[in-house]
């Protein structure tokens, strides 16, 4: 998880209490040895990730703190702290299993990218995975631990709370949250749709608190959770749709038809269309026929979503950030886009010779007043014909032959 | 939904939805092949190196209903890709969705996690996963085995009057008659 243990070991306070203040500072968690025989007692103790120790000490020197401290954890990175550059001690050094030196003087910064380089390669050989529930599912992680058998440990934490799963011979068995033990974690565990998490190969479980499938957990689980989602929203649920119809009157269409052509013209694009977020096709104008054009509204559209996702996978907690425009680039020509409202995407075809300066202003003026008009037409009430529905049934019977 | 009372259009979306390999593709395959004649063509989006595949469009014109031309917009979500956004981004502005579930029994939990996943994503639009017309289509009877239709039903539908069809998408069977419900659903619901 976040929060890897370090221990610094240096007699130098001033450069301990540096260190320790830029790895706090960049989420570790870190703590001090004055010399080699504290740190060796503190590694009896305790388990840390990575040493941080300066081979030049009083009394037991680096290089012999160091073979102990490896005898006694194999598994602990180190990178050493090397006064004048001292070549010899340093090979030395990487000989006994530390992966990394820094020259005195060093800055935060150069040891916060040392220690998160060190520990980032120290991962990937421990078989870590590290990721967001908000990319993989919960249920995606446990299907595939279960299905390879693995033996791992998952650690996740989501709002200040952290909870843990062991896997072993195709099965969840062992599962803790706070202090609750065991199958009924895994209801409060698959209603967390983010948490970063962390997955180790080959940690055995520490207990057995789970006996049941663990298929039928996760069935059981969902079940509950798509029942309480359900319960809350079967109220509002009776005869909407999920978005309103958008209907565009005559008059509007005419009106976003002669500013779609304008924009044309002012950008001497290749072509201009206006669609829905969903991919629908509203109008367009340019050397393109229908087909071409619906077909680009739906991949427009596509990639002006695909960007709005990126922001929402980047966005920080507490904060939502949308774009409102995207640039796809190829060889002759671009193609930019621009929200209007929030269900609409104006976008332009331009070839690369025209400064994106002058294209991005005039698509924003063009989005703006087309937005504007838009904001001024109520939602027209809709009384479609009720015959409608059985003639598009025996269309599409005349369409495939049936 | 989208109507262009100047042209007088009306365009609806509707996404097929489901776990990985259960014969999304290969319903817009079907129905596209069945269109021989018309101009519509099979649009499959993919990122570089294939297989995570954004999105399958089919665009469908019926001729003039009414006085309207509706439109069908048909899309398939990716099934492949275990990054769970490139599914959420088709599903903006759905007017129907058609959830093509894999009847073989070992895979009925997929199905169900699917369905899950996809009530999570309808829900971060703001939509009421329960008011989308949903038509669930259960796919692969031709082979060995299957769940039980009553099964499926029971674990996917979210309630008793969801209308479901069986289907051999391979073989064409169950495509088009899917296809009708789904519209007549949405035409319905509106
Ligand atoms: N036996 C059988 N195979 C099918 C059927 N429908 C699809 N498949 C096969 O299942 C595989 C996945 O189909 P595809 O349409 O690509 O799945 P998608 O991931 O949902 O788009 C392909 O090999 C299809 O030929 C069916 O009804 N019966
Ligand atoms: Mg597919």
């Amino acid at each position: 998880m976040v929060g890897e243990r370090i221990l610094v070991v240096d007699d130098d306070v001033n450069v301990a209490k540096m260190c320790i203040k830029a790895l706090r500072g960049a989420g570790f968690e870190a703590e001090r040895a004055s010399d080699g025989t504290e740190a060796i007692a503190c590694c009896q103790k305790e388990t840390f990730d990575l040493l941080l120790i300066d081979l030049k000490m009083p009394g037991l020197g680096g290089l012999e703190v160091l073979r102990t401290i490896k005898e006694l954890d194999p598994d602990i990175a180190a990178i050493i702290i090397t006064a004048y550059g001292t070549l010899e001690s340093a090979v030395e050094a990487m000989r006994l299993g530390a992966q990394e030196y820094l020259n005195k003087p060093f800055d935060g910064d150069q040891l916060v990218t040392a220690v998160q380089q060190v520990l980032a390669k120290k991962l990937q050989a421990d078989g870590v995975v590290r990721g967001n529930l908000r990319e993989m599912s919960l249920t995606s992680i446990v299907s595939i631990n279960c299905n390879e058998r693995n033996q791992a440990r998952l650690r996740i934490r989501h709002r200040g709370t952290e909870a843990a799963l062991f896997f072993e011979d195709g099965q969840i068995v062992h599962m803790v949250l706070d202090s609750q033990e065991g199958e009924d974690v895994i209801y409060r565990l698959l209603s967390w749709e983010e948490g970063a998490f962390e997955l180790k190969r080959g940690v055995p479980p520490p207990k057995r608190t789970v006996t049941a499938d663990w298929s039928g957990l996760i069935l059981e689980g969902l079940h509950r959770i798509d029942e309480s989602a359900a319960d809350r929203t079967r109220g509002e649920a009776e005869g909407r749709v999920g978005r309103p119809i958008l209907a565009l009157s005559g008059e509007i269409f005419e009106h976003i038809s002669h500013r779609l052509d304008r924009l044309l013209a002012e950008v001497e694009g290749r072509c201009v269309l206006m669609a829905d977020r969903g991919g629908r096709l509203v109008h367009w104008q340019g050397r393109i026929d229908k087909s071409q054009a619906i077909s680009l509204a739906a991949l427009v559209a596509g990639s002006f979503s695909a960007t709005a996702e990126i922001a929402g996978v980047l966005r920080n907690e507490g904060e939502t950030r949308q774009f409102r425009q995207s640039l796809q680039e190829s060889e002759d020509f671009s193609i930019y886009s621009v929200a209007v409202g929030d269900r609409l995407i104006l976008s332009v075809s331009f070839n690369n010779n025209i400064p994106l300066g002058l294209v991005r202003f005039y698509t924003l003026e063009a989005a703006g007043e087309m937005q504007e008009v838009l904001a001024e037409e109520a939602t027209s009430p809709l009384s479609l014909d009720e015959g409608l529905r059985h003639q598009v049934g025996d269309a599409l019977d005349a369409l495939f032959g049936d | 939904m989208y109507i262009n009372w100047r042209l007088r259009e009306i365009d609806i979306k509707i996404v097929y939805y489901g776990p990985p390999c259960s014969g999304k593709t290969t319903n817009l395959e079907q129905i596209h092949a069945k269109l021989a004649g018309q101009q519509s063509k099979l649009i499959s989006l993919k990122t570089q190196g294939d297989r995570t595949l954004l999105f399958d469009f089919l665009p469908l014109e019926i001729g003039e209903c009414k006085g309207l031309k509706p439109r069908l917009n048909l899309y398939t979500v990716p099934g492949q890709s275990i990054y769970v956004s490139t599914r959420r981004l088709v599903l903006e502005e759905v007017d129907g969705i058609v959830f093509v579930a894999d009847s073989q029994r070992s895979r009925l939990q997929e199905n169900i996690q699917a369905m899950h996943e996809m009530g999570r994503h309808l829900r971060s639009f703001g939509y009421c996963p329960q008011a989308i017309p949903l038509v669930l289509q259960f796919n692969k009877r031709d082979l060995p085995d299957l769940s039980p239709v009553a099964t499926l039903q029971q674990h996917l539908a979210p309630s008793n009057d969801i209308p479901y069809c069986e289907a051999v998408a391979t073989q064409g069977i169950g495509i088009t008659a899917t296809l009708k419900q789904i519209v007549n659903l949405v035409l319905t619901k509106m």
